[in-house]
């Protein structure tokens, strides 16, 4: 109906209103044109939904809203020792807008990854991912970039069609929509028939999936074991390697090295290859609970020193230690021991992963030790991570690198090196295992400081994962229990 | 019927917030009084939960109860003479009603279209849309002026809008001959 015209006013209606330069008469042109016109009536609805949808990608619409929703109605906020009815529906409604709010979060991140995306992160399990530079939840479009897997498992599909089922611990360099790099641990890739030519670099060499199934391990010394499920693959070794590609079937494999390709017999894996080192396994099959401070009732939350008044963060816990005032920060955990309770712990380890915040800077840090402690009285877990604050920390004391000693345990420490920023750290030990056993309402609380004090207040504020984080797990126990 | 429960409230909510989101965008553009509306339409909606009946479509009773809340926010801001009127809104919903599957794919379907983008394109509209600047803050941060990236932005959303429905008719939905 409208001819080219007609669209182009519309058109600068439609921006003059999203940017806020729509005058009154423009608007009542711009009402005199969608009232009176099926056509402009569906571009003007398609455009401004456009419009929202960027928007809300921003994770700026709704992302607070549906917590004060839920914050607003639900009785009893604070979680108390022993959980009454009405209670224990507050907490799993804060744990699923934790979930909800998580998620919108992580939706966020799209636009940050500029390139176009190669692959899709379709599904994990039991996955902990490490350092990556893309996102990591599921259904996420992965742009090129590198993915670390602590344990667990994750399907990716590339552009190409072809399926990458990631094993940690891996690392894979994601390059292009039929192209990765894996530099460590194990991936079964599937090819179909469309996405033949899928190519996976390993160091020592490139595999070429001529269809439909390989399996490929990289150790540690950099060596690759290749096995053919079902198909035909490529193997090129290196070029400064003495021997020339060859091609493999179903049932056959062998050693991608330094020197070129060796054929091995096959069968559950390589033969020849390296077990599992005892610590490594034990490291991967250990525990048989995890529970984050995201899980039932747990929180996580920072506090600052009176006069602190900028650098905060949604998605990061802040630590620091310093002589002046206002530059100070503790991190505070609570975790819900439910579901091990009526179990024997027998180990246990908190995991951590620390990330650069942008604040302050690392060359004015120092070598720091981090302490976590955990907080005897089984009354202080109550506390509330939206309001908890510099005095009110669970054991609090003024000092800047500690706690009320009278008030809680020191669990463990582990030390992060001048410089860097980025990491995952591990507290583990008896002494985490008995305070954990001694809990007698089923929720921990651990305050963690840095008890290192650093020289300057430009020094770097150090950040870990909280609940909030788009992609990085939450404070981390992992457990093993044995039935009593 | 059985009385849904809240469980579901949170579940329902988060997987049609966003498209609620930009419904309620729709009929109010000025981002803040937007957020507002939507507040309170969620406030409202979880308050009348009880109401709601499990398995029937919760988008379309999300969109009503929103729609109540944009009329009674028109209401208490009649004097502004930017208002759109009660016919304009109800157009508008009612498009929306009509269309609303087709709108949930052209959704979908603008992630792949804006990964096809240049990478210029790209900036501003992460400028704008992620990080929220204002075509001032933009103008100031990237040395250009502020006409240009007005064009710029239109543009882009022009782009988008494009390519959505040029996927759209790919994908075998039908309509959108409009814009092309």
């Amino acid at each position: 109906m409208h001819g080219e015209h007609g669209h182009e006013e519309l058109l600068a209606l439609c921006d003059a209103l999203l940017e806020g330069t729509l005058e009154p008469g423009g608007r009542e042109r711009l009402e005199e044109l969608v009232l009176s016109d099926a056509g402009a009536r569906k571009f003007y609805v398609e455009y401004l939904q456009l419009h929202a949808a960027l928007r809300a990608q921003s994770g700026r619409l709704g992302e607070e809203s549906l917590e004060s929703v839920l914050r607003s109605v639900t009785p009893g906020r604070d979680p108390r020792p022993s959980p009454q009815s009405g209670l224990v529906r507050g907490w799993w409604l804060r744990a699923a807008a934790a979930f909800v709010l998580g998620g919108i979060v992580t939706g966020s991140c799209w636009m940050l990854a500029r390139p176009a995306a190669v692959a899709v992160l379709e599904e994990t399990s039991s996955a902990r991912w490490e350092n990556c530079t893309v996102p990591t939840q599921p259904g996420a479009r992965l742009a090129p970039g590198r993915l670390q897997l602590g344990t667990g498992l994750a399907r990716l599909v590339f552009g190409s069609g072809a399926e990458l089922t990631l094993e940690g611990p891996a690392e894979l360099e994601l390059i292009g929509r039929d192209l990765c790099r894996l530099d460590s641990g194990a991936a079964v890739v599937h090819v179909p028939r469309e996405a033949r030519g899928f190519r996976v670099r390993v160091p020592y060499g490139e595999v070429t999936d001529l269809g439909t199934e390989f399996g490929i391990r990289v150790d540690r010394e950099g060596s690759s074991a290749v096995q053919v499920l079902e198909g035909r693959v490529a193997v090129r070794p290196g070029k400064k390697a003495g021997t020339p590609p060859m091609e493999l079937v179903s049932g056959e494999g062998g050693w991608l090295r330094s020197d070129g390709f060796e054929r091995a017999a096959v069968g559950e894996g390589l033969v020849g290859g390296p077990a599992l080192s005892e610590s490594e396994a034990a490291g991967v099959l250990n525990f048989t609970d995890e529970i984050t401070t995201r899980t039932g009732q747990g929180a996580a939350s920072y506090v600052w020193s009176p006069g602190t008044n900028k650098h905060f963060s949604e998605t990061l816990l802040l630590l620091k230690n310093v002589r002046d005032q206002g530059f100070v920060r503790k991190a505070v955990l609570r975790f819900d021991l439910g579901a091990v309770q009526g179990k024997e712990l027998d180990s246990a380890q908190l995991t951590l992963n620390f990330i650069r915040t942008g604040f302050g800077y690392a060359a004015l840090s120092r070598d720091s030790v981090f302490a976590v402690y955990g907080v005897t009285n089984d009354q202080a877990d109550g506390w509330d991570p939206a309001k908890v604050s510099w005095e009110t920390l669970p054991a609090f004391s003024p000092e800047p690198g500690g706690v009320d000693s009278g008030r809680a345990r020191r669990l463990g420490t582990f030390r992060i090196p001048r410089g860097t920023v980025e990491g995952v750290y591990t507290v583990g030990g008896e002494a985490l295992v008995d305070f954990l056993r001694r809990d007698g309402n089923g929720l921990a609380t651990l305050v963690l400081v840095c008890e290192t004090e650093q020289a300057s207040k430009e020094s770097v504020v150090f950040g870990f994962a909280g609940n909030r984080h788009p992609t990085l797990a939450p404070p981390t126990l992992r457990l093993r229990t044995v039935l009593r | 019927m059985e009385k849904p429960s809240p469980e579901e409230f949170v579940f329902l909510l988060a997987r049609h917030e966003r498209l609620l989101g930009a419904y309620v965008s729709t009929l109010v553009p000025q981002p803040s009084d937007a957020d507002d509306v939507l507040q309170e339409a969620k406030l409202v909606m979880w308050r009348a939960f009880g109401q709601f009946q499990a398995g029937t479509n919760f988008a379309a009773w999300a969109r009503k109860i929103a729609f109540h809340q944009v009329l009674a926010y028109r209401k208490k801001r009649k004097r502004d003479r930017l208002e759109f009127s009660e016919a304009f809104l109800n157009a508008v919903a009612e498009e929306i009603e009509v269309s609303s599957a087709e709108l949930e794919e052209r959704e979908r379907l603008l992630h792949g279209c804006m990964a096809k983008l240049p990478e210029e394109h790209r900036e501003v509209l992460r400028l704008r849309y992620l990080e929220g600047l204002d075509l001032d803050a933009m103008a100031e941060r990237l040395g250009r002026s502020k006409v240009a990236l007005y064009r710029q932005l239109s543009r882009v959303r022009h782009l988008l809008h494009g390519c959505v429905t040029r996927e759209l008719k790919e994908s075998g939905f039908g309509g959108a001959e409009y814009a092309r």
